[in-house]
């Protein structure tokens, strides 16, 4: 009994005070938190719960919206222009992320073994990041030039033919994808430097007195133990991946007032958020647009569903 | 004491965060109107390169209540978003002419300038020009900045080496229709096979467009896209890339300027602003270049407005300040700073107008946009007209990458339909 009524005056008490008088007690704490979560909630939630409403309806920016219901998705599936986008995307997606990975282990592996001038050498690999994406697509529009570019005179200095770069779907494709590998690789040499740095060295040293090699050592070591890392990087590039625009955009823009935003030759270029840009802010078709956004959306959910339940699923017989 | 204030510090700082906060998100609720504009001050948008600086600044001079914001980008987007907003929307605002049908559609946002006393300056204007910022039911939404009317400017040296007429009034007639034109090119390409006479079958389909009194909705919203005129401009396109007469590289990319630069495109067709891109990137063909009248006829390709947003207080004070950005002497200066031809006719009379440009031979090149103005029919631009064409450039371009015509006009045509059953 004693025990009982010593402890139940103290429960009661605890639960006596009301939840919002206890968040009232620490309101500093909720005050030093609330910029993010307000400047959040005016340009994220809303905006993205906005466009979830226009996508129901038709409008040109200008008029009285119309509520037409599922009529834009319908137009969505059936509309051959987006399916070539999300074609494109996903090209433009494997021609960059494939050889961004492989670019980047091997960089960071040698910037992990390097000796001298280590800090400088991470930080030149990770300059093209920070470097405005609309910049770099300048001057790639003028190394990719068809006759008068630099990447074509190098060709052909090594006696090979001109490549229409920037005039053909394919070249067009090739080169986002080379500019997009140029820009990220850098910035996940470091990630994955920072993966292969917390690798115990206790291993390699084991491995070495077992008579590993260091690409023994990269295979059998380093690349199973960078496993999470990789996720990582995969996931990151799976969702910039799918949302490239700026450097479409830039590279097959041109300053075209009759056909803007059209993805260049053979909408080669046109990815689906730029298709998305166009629809809502070149053709004035926001309803449309916004559910362009929204296919958009599902398509990144389900890739980023896809490679986290295959990376919990592999990673679970090591816990 | 010290304690307590130490101790009271990160309360003040979180205070005064929240409070600056509060008072962003109240600047982001609406606010119809401005502040500004009781006490005499007006705000003006333009786009860089819209008005020259040089007026702006005279202006400004005259009246220190104007303040002007030069808004680069998508400026159409921004004034849009400005209008959806009903808030910061400037008291005089630039429009674009390709922007103009799109806000015709409202013209509630807009001044009706014939309610305004404009008698003494509207006869000053291009009839075709006020038509494009006119409402069917004759409301007139905006004063013209400049126009757009289209020349053939040419490399007279390239000529000259191929054995072609080189004085402009011969090529023009040299080059009157684009049978005449084609022709012309190929007699070029005999003495220089590197030479192209057009960028783009995609540019050279715009300007024929640009030519023609229909394009691609009519009035009542039908779909044009198969009328003679637009079936006319196609074929025309695609003949003179079959005939080799196409170069097929982006207007305005970094290949245009070095094939501009290395004589490849002799000749190019445009608005008497891309006098100004040819002059940007290829300085050193200064003095090489005439101009003459377009193949088929004169073009109007751009050319923008000044209008007053219907929230703006004192319109008279807004109608003063537009009256004297566009007086003849400023749009005179304009022409000479950044190209853009004056919509004002009376300007064109200012002295040292017409005394040649050192980059085209000294050339009187105004004349020549004078007389194109002058023929430019009257023509409507539905405000679906760029989505409804845009299948017709996306199709030219595949056709430069070997596609069928024919496929690639059936596949323009029906993309074309249904961007218009979608609108």
């Amino acid at each position: 009994m004693t025990l009982t009524a010593s402890t139940v005056p103290a429960e009661a008490r605890s639960s006596a005070r009301p939840r919002w008088r206890r968040a009232l007690r620490a309101w500093p704490a909720y005050a030093a938190i609330a910029p993010f979560f307000i400047l959040f909630l005016c340009f994220g939630l809303y905006p993205t719960a906005y466009s979830l409403v226009l996508s129901f309806q038709k409008w040109n920016g200008l008029g009285a919206p119309e509520w037409v219901g599922l009529d834009n998705y319908v137009q969505l599936v059936s509309d051959e222009t987006f399916l070539l986008s999300v074609r494109n995307t996903f090209v433009i997606f494997a021609l960059s992320t494939i050889p961004m990975m492989i670019i980047a282990l091997v960089v960071a592996a040698m910037l992990n073994n390097a000796v001298r001038y280590s800090t400088t050498l991470r930080i030149a690999y990770f300059v093209p990041n920070i470097t405005s994406v609309v910049a770099m697509a300048i001057l790639f529009g003028a190394i990719f030039g068809e006759s008068f570019g630099l990447a074509n005179a190098l060709l052909n200095a090594v006696g090979l033919a001109d490549v229409k770069w920037l005039s053909s779907p394919f070249g067009i494709q090739l080169t986002i994808s080379i500019l997009i590998t140029y820009q990220w690789t850098g910035y996940n040499a470091i990630i994955f430097l920072a993966g292969m740095q917390s690798i115990d060295s206790e291993i390699y040293e084991a491995a070495r007195v077992d008579g590993a090699g260091p690409v023994r050592s990269f295979f059998s070591i380093t690349l199973p133990l960078l496993r999470p890392t990789m996720i990582f990087v995969l996931i990151v590039s799976t969702i910039t991946g799918l949302q490239s625009f700026t450097e479409a955009q830039v590279l097959t823009g041109g300053p075209s007032t009759t056909n803007p935003n059209s993805g260049g030759t053979g909408q080669g270029g046109l990815t689906m958020v730029l298709y998305f840009y166009q629809q809502a802010f070149s053709h004035n078709k926001f309803g449309y647009g916004a559910s362009i956004a929204w296919g958009i959306f599902l398509i990144v959910l389900v890739f980023v569903i896809i490679s986290w339940r295959y990376s919990v699923k592999r990673e679970d017989p090591t816990r | 004491m010290r304690l307590n204030t130490s101790r009271g510090r990160p309360l003040v700082a979180a205070f005064a965060a929240i409070a600056a906060l509060s008072l962003g998100l109240t600047a982001c609720t609406s606010d119809p109107g401005g502040e500004a504009d009781s006490d005499g001050s007006l705000t003006m948008w333009i786009w860089p390169g819209g008005l020259s600086d040089t007026v702006v600044e005279t202006v400004t001079a005259d009246n220190p209540g104007l303040e002007t914001s030069v808004i680069g980008d998508d400026f159409k987007q921004k004034l849009l978003t400005g209008f959806t907003a009903g808030a910061d929307i400037p008291d005089i605002t630039g429009v674009k002419g390709e922007d103009m049908p799109f806000f015709l559609q409202e013209p509630d946002l807009f001044t009706d300038l014939n309610t305004l006393d404009i008698d003494d300056v509207v006869g000053d204007f291009p009839e075709w020009k006020l038509a494009e910022a006119t409402t069917e039911d004759g409301k007139l939404l905006g004063l013209p900045i400049d126009i757009g009317p289209a020349g053939l400017f040419y490399r007279e040296d390239i000529l000259k080496n191929a054995d072609l007429p080189t004085d402009p009034d011969e090529v023009g007639a040299a080059t009157a229709t684009y049978e005449d034109y084609f022709a012309f090119g190929e007699e070029l390409q005999k003495a220089d096979p590197e030479a192209h006479l057009e960028v783009s079958a995609g540019g050279l389909f715009g300007k024929i467009m640009g030519q023609s009194e229909t394009k691609f909705v009519s009035p009542d919203g039908d779909f044009l896209g198969e009328s003679d005129a637009v079936r006319n401009a196609w074929d025309l396109s695609i003949e003179a890339w079959d005939r080799g007469l196409v170069a097929g590289i982006e207007d305005g990319s970094p290949d245009w300027a070095s094939a501009v630069n290395a004589g490849v495109l002799p000749t190019l067709s445009g608005a008497a602003w891309y006098a100004g891109d040819i002059k940007n990137n290829a300085a050193d063909t200064a003095g090489k270049w005439r101009v003459t009248q377009m193949p088929g006829g004169p073009a109007n390709i751009g050319g923008s407005f000044l209008t007053i947003p219907a929230a703006t207080e004192d319109k008279e004070a807004a109608l003063k300040v537009i009256k004297e950005l566009l007086s003849p002497e400023n749009e005179a200066v304009m022409y000479t700073e950044t190209g853009n031809f004056p919509a004002r006719i009376t300007a064109l009379d200012e002295p040292g107008l017409h005394d040649g440009d050192d980059f085209f031979g000294g050339q009187d090149t105004v004349s020549v946009f004078v007389e194109a103005s002058e023929n430019m029919p009257t023509v409507y631009n539905s405000p679906l007209d760029n989505q409804v064409a845009a299948p017709y450039y996306t199709e030219l371009g595949n056709v430069q990458t070997g596609k069928d015509p024919e496929q690639a006009w059936a596949d323009a045509v029906a993309a074309a339909k249904e961007a218009l059953e979608s609108a």
